[in-house]
């Protein structure tokens, strides 16, 4: 009668489909009146060998029933689980939220990896006034009045004696001044600059420049080469090389024009470096004795280094743009297509 | 300046280099050559005798031509005007390529059922440019001068195998202006022969001239007479040497007077003698008022500024720029006079840009040129003429005499960094052609005369280096003690800001400083700007005051490219106050963020705005209490006058926020567009409170909201004003989670509903003391705001 009862219990637990008639049967098998249960109830009449025998017996159905009711039961939770993750399938595909990413402009990332670079050397970056007077701006920078440097056509002025920077090298001036007579100097200078210029493609009236300036009492060409070398692979890759090719400017001297190579055929020759494998970066030399003199060094025992690069040119050749006014049009679709580039 | 190198070849010995070679060395010696070009294109081009011309049979525009061109005879159909029996041509025989002909490839035709083998050539068709050319040479082919062996190579035997280098001169380097000193400058690159010329001629009579100088501008003047001149064409090999200079031939007198200025780099100018009406030549400064006719038949006012050329009472040159049309030469001079003078280059050069007159002339005048070499020019017309000078009068002609320059040895190896041998710095120089004399390790350096560039021994250095090739300095880096040079508040206050911003969301851009008063008038608080002088446009005029004029253009523009959303920043400098300061603009327009299947778009208002400003600044340390939100104490015309707000910090207003003006709004299309201006100079001058550890607390608070009707005319500040008051303690944070407005709301109110967080971070609260403490705030507010508890 008990291998009878634990075949009808087994059947019916393997036939259970969910938790919840599991749950229904457990309750019809060890509740006050469940078929176990009742087993044990009219016991009166038995003897007490007999009772014992019943006892055991069904205490060993119980534990029987009770391991596969559990096993029924892991099965169905585990059968729930994979059925809910089936319904709970999404389209991965279908968009994420939209975050706001903002962007800096492609000439502050420009300008900012160029001060990291001369920051890493020592460098402090110091920055100084747009309107400044001429005297700093010409004068000390040995362009005196007639020069042809410092044509009308060029500059903007707001009076005889007050303009608006061509270079940020009126800040060279003010820097020595401010260190002189024997302080040693390691800066660079960014800042927004002027020519009186029409805009078009390659020129633009207003432009960003960095200038450098390295003051000491042994500061070479060999040492300005060091640098620039450096700076250059750090901005343009580990495989540029730079050349210097002789120039002027009157407030360096000896002057030089410094061409890094080209970053698309290197050095092969292409449309973008017009054939020659070479691309003009920026100007340097050695800081004319008259403007260490003009700002309060003694250029006998005094020397060093300059030069000064347009960031628009150089951010033009790192992502191929072509249109100076791009970068002052400011088109969002313009603008938002740098924040990937490190 | 363009260079013919076979001009150069003439007085340096170019080894056989080739031009585009010889363009590289120049480059890289700072002589930077933009172009090199032939003169002349064509393969294979070659004499040719036209024996028999007749028409065409069936064509009225070309004739038949029968050509010798040596070893064969080509018949070839020619469509030139111009052609004729017994002629010298240049022919182009089949296969021959010619670039700037129509057709470039000449290949054997029939033309109207006559063959035709070849074409004859116009001067066009071998790249001579039109403007060199005359009436009848761009109408027709080109007719030979005189008889050539036929079948020779004819570029070559013309004189076309020329090559034009253009340079581009640093102002340094106006020397180069002279050919001869260019040939001063190779032969020291190529380490070759400078072949001398005298520069001087022999000492002749006086001229019947009476020079009186009377201005400073006028450093020397000489006046050099030649007499019996036949006027006439100039050889055919002078007039080719002319087009790769640049000039269109004329006569002799015109031409050999442009050579002489080429090589030597000094013009002349030439008067015709006989017309002068005077022996008495003045120079001085003019008059205003006056007025010159010129020989381009154009009249010219003078101003006292301008250095002239008197003869007698009549001006006959505006010195350096122009001579008159009363004393200038022509076909049918006889006998001229010849000025070689020097000028003070700025008088010149303002002059001519005033009266926009740049000829190769005034060009040169308007640099420095060589006042020790005024003859030079006078004895190369001397040979061109193959006529010697009569007389001469000449004021302040000096003889050169070099100033001596000392170097160091150590000086050298200071300043570059590399040593270089004594002997090889010396030999650099002499073939420089400076005379240099050597003490010890020091070197005494006389530069030539046009080299008027090199003053100094740093100059001379740069001579040394230039040749011994920068590609040779050994890199090394600058050795230096290095102090600490932290960056300035406004430095990190302006990096931090970009970061923060960008991490806002907002995108950077960079406007112009330079705008004009009826852009800026919409936006600008006083109105007092920095004008510039000479402005380039009336678009750029003034050194902005403020942002906010950019930045709305900024937002129209981008709006103009159905760019909804924006958000938008910029810092930059701006005239305010009489000095240049630091402002921050931001712009906000559309959606903040964007809305799409699976969250609504956040449309961007005023309280997006304050919450961007104010993060901001509490990031910076700035928390709220320190900078304050205030109501616009007058009215902005660029804000909406009951959405916008001042930030302050110390009473002071560091900027001004709200939703631009309906008025401006509408004039450009720009709903719901926000914006704001920061004065970061005058937050700079403030710290920020740098966060300390304030404990934690690990018992957790309780929150209790609450519902309540507010009179219409109280704000958000006062309530919370009076719930944090006395209770600050316990009180941690009020958070406004909702606002209602509804018809069942008694009139003039709303309703406020607040979520206190409530806490005290020693002991846990019970309900009681919560209890009490919220009816103590409800009491409060309702005596101080009469606002009271909905339901
Ligand atoms: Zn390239």
């Amino acid at each position: 009668m008990i291998s009878e009862l634990k075949q009808e219990l087994t059947n019916m637990i393997n036939d259970v489909n969910s938790l919840n008639d599991l749950q229904n049967i457990k309750v019809s098998i060890f509740g006050k009146k469940g078929r176990i249960t009742l087993l044990t109830k009219d016991m009166k009449d038995k003897t007490i060998e007999e009772r014992r025998q019943i006892g055991q017996e069904v205490h060993q159905l119980k534990e029987y029933i009770e391991i596969i009711i559990k096993q029924k039961e892991l099965f169905l939770i585990e059968k729930k689980i994979n059925d809910d993750i089936n319904n709970e399938a999404i389209d991965i595909y279908l968009p994420g939220m939209e975050f706001n990413s903002g962007t800096l402009h492609p000439l502050t990332i420009t300008r900012n990896e160029i001060e990291s670079f001369f920051n890493s050397l020592g460098f402090a970056v110091i920055e100084g006034n747009e309107i400044e007077s001429d005297e700093y701006n010409f004068e000390k920078m040995n362009i005196p009045k007639d020069h042809p440097a410092r044509d009308m056509q060029d500059t903007f002025y707001f009076s005889v004696e007050e303009l608006l920077r061509t270079h940020t090298s009126p800040m060279q001036a003010r820097t020595m001044e401010a260190n002189a007579p024997d302080g040693p100097i390691r800066v660079i200078v960014p800042g927004k600059t002027y020519r009186r210029d029409e805009d078009d493609l390659t020129h633009s009236h207003q432009f960003m420049q960095i200038e450098g300036l390295v003051i000491d009492k042994n500061i070479s060409l060999a040492d300005l080469k060091g640098t620039l070398e450096l700076f250059a692979k750090n901005i343009f890759g580990s495989n540029t090389k730079i050349r210097f090719r002789p120039s002027y400017f009157p407030f360096t001297e000896p002057s030089v024009e410094v061409d890094v190579t080209c970053h698309v055929c290197h050095g092969q020759g292409c449309s973008v470096c017009k054939q020659t494998g070479w691309i003009e970066i920026l100007g340097a030399g050695q800081v004319h004795p008259n403007v260490i003199d003009n700002c309060g060094y003694d250029s006998n025992v005094y020397q060093g280094f300059a030069f000064g690069m347009g960031v628009e040119r150089v951010a033009m050749i790192k992502y191929g743009i072509d249109d100076i006014r791009l970068f002052y049009n400011n088109n969002l679709n313009f603008l938002k297509q740098f924040d990937k580039i490190k | 300046m363009i260079v013919s190198y076979k001009l150069l070849n003439k007085y340096v010995d170019l080894k056989g280099i080739d031009p585009f070679e010889l363009g590289d060395i120049l480059t890289n010696a700072g002589l930077e050559v933009e172009n090199v070009r032939a003169l002349a294109q064509g393969s294979d081009l070659v004499i040719g005798y036209v024996k028999e011309a007749y028409p065409h049979p069936n064509s009225d525009k070309l004739t038949v031509c029968l050509t010798d061109v040596g070893n064969e005879t080509l018949k070839i159909c020619c469509g030139a005007k111009n052609v004729g029996q017994d002629m010298y041509v240049i022919v182009a025989r089949p296969g021959c390529q010619l670039d700037y002909a129509k057709v470039p490839v000449i290949k054997k035709v029939t033309l109207g059922g006559v063959e035709s083998n070849g074409m004859i050539c116009s001067l066009s068709e071998i790249g001579i440019p039109s403007k060199f050319q005359t009436h009848e040479q761009l109408a027709g082919i080109e007719v030979l001068d005189h008889e050539y062996q036929l079948g020779a190579e004819a570029l070559k035997t013309l004189g076309y195998n020329d090559f034009i280098l253009d340079i581009s001169l640093t102002p340094n380097r106006s020397d180069i202006y002279s050919i001869y000193a260019l040939a001063i400058e190779v032969a020291g690159l190529l380490n070759t022969t400078l072949f001398d010329v005298e520069q001087n001629i022999e000492q002749k009579q006086e001229g019947l001239y009476h020079i009186n100088i009377e201005s400073e501008d006028c450093l020397s003047y000489g006046l050099f007479t030649f007499t019996n001149l036949n006027a006439q064409e100039g050889s055919y090999e002078n007039k080719i040497m002319l087009y790769a200079l640049g000039f269109k031939p004329r006569f002799n007198i015109v031409d050999d007077g442009n050579m002489a200025m080429v090589i030597s780099g000094n013009p002349v100018h030439t008067f015709d003698a006989d017309k002068l009406k005077s022996k008495k030549f003045i120079i001085k400064k003019g008059l205003e008022e006056e007025h010159f006719l010129a020989l381009d038949d154009k009249e010219y006012q003078i101003t006292k500024d301008d250095l002239l050329i008197i003869n007698g009472d009549e001006i006959v040159a505006i010195a350096g720029v122009i001579g008159s049309k009363s004393s200038c030469i022509d076909e049918n001079t006889k006998n001229i006079v010849v000025e070689s003078a020097a000028f003070s280059h700025v008088s010149v050069r303002n002059t001519a840009r005033r009266l926009d007159l740049f000829s190769e002339a005034s060009v040169r005048f308007s640099k420095i040129v060589n006042s020790y070499t005024l003859e030079f020019p006078i004895k190369i017309m001397e040979e061109l003429l193959n006529v010697k000078c009569d007389a001469i009068n000449k004021v302040n002609y000096l003889k050169y005499e070099a100033k001596p320059i000392k170097l160091t040895h150590e000086k050298i190896t200071k300043v570059l960094g590399i040593t270089i041998a004594f002997e090889e710095c010396v030999a650099i120089l002499r073939r420089l052609s400076f005379k240099v004399e050597i003490e010890d390790s020091t070197l005494i350096a006389y530069p030539p005369s046009y080299r008027k560039d090199v003053e100094i021994d740093v100059d001379l250095i740069e001579e040394i280096i230039r040749v011994y090739g920068y590609e040779n300095i050994i890199a090394s880096l600058p050795l230096q003690e290095i102090n600490d040079h932290p960056l300035s508040n406004i430095q990190t206050l302006v990096n931090h800001t970009k970061k923060l911003l960008n991490d806002f969301g907002l995108n950077e851009i960079i406007t112009y400083q330079l705008s004009n008063a009826r852009k800026l008038d919409q936006f600008s608080l006083e109105k007092n700007y920095k004008e510039l002088y000479n402005p380039l446009n009336n678009e750029r005029m003034i050194y902005r005051d403020n942002l906010l004029t950019s930045l709305v253009e900024c937002i129209e523009y981008n709006k103009s490219y159905q760019i909804n959303d924006q958000q938008l920043f910029e810092i930059s400098h701006v005239f305010v106050d009489n000095k240049e300061k630091t402002y921050l603009s931001l712009g906000l327009i559309g959606n903040y963020y964007q809305g799409n299947w699976h969250n609504q778009a956040l449309k961007a208002d005023f309280y997006i705005m304050k919450a961007l400003i104010f993060d901001w600044l509490a990031k910076l340390g700035f928390y709220y209490g320190r900078v304050l939100i205030e109501p616009v104490a007058k009215d902005h015309p660029f804000l909406h006058p009951k959405k916008s707000a001042y930030i302050t910090m110390n009473k002071k207003i560091i900027g001004v926020f709200g939703q631009l003006h309906p008025r401006l709004a509408q004039e450009k299309k720009l709903n719901e567009c926000l914006i704001a201006q920061i004065d970061l100079s005058l937050l700079s001058t403030n710290k920020g409170r740098i966060n300390k550890y304030e404990g934690l607390s690990l018992i957790p608070s309780v929150y209790r909201d609450l519902s309540l009707i507010v009179p219409n005319d109280i704000y958000a500040n006062e309530i919370i004003k009076v719930v944090k008051q006395g209770n600050n303690k316990l009180i941690k944070d009020v958070k406004i989670f909702d606002l209602y407005y509804g018809q069942e709301l008694p009139e003039h109110t709303y309703s406020m509903a607040l979520s206190l967080e409530i806490g005290n971070d020693n002991e846990n609260l019970n309900e009681l003391e919560i209890n009490n403490l919220i009816n103590k705030v409800l009491k409060e507010l309702q005596n101080k705001l009469n606002i009271i508890l909905r339901n």
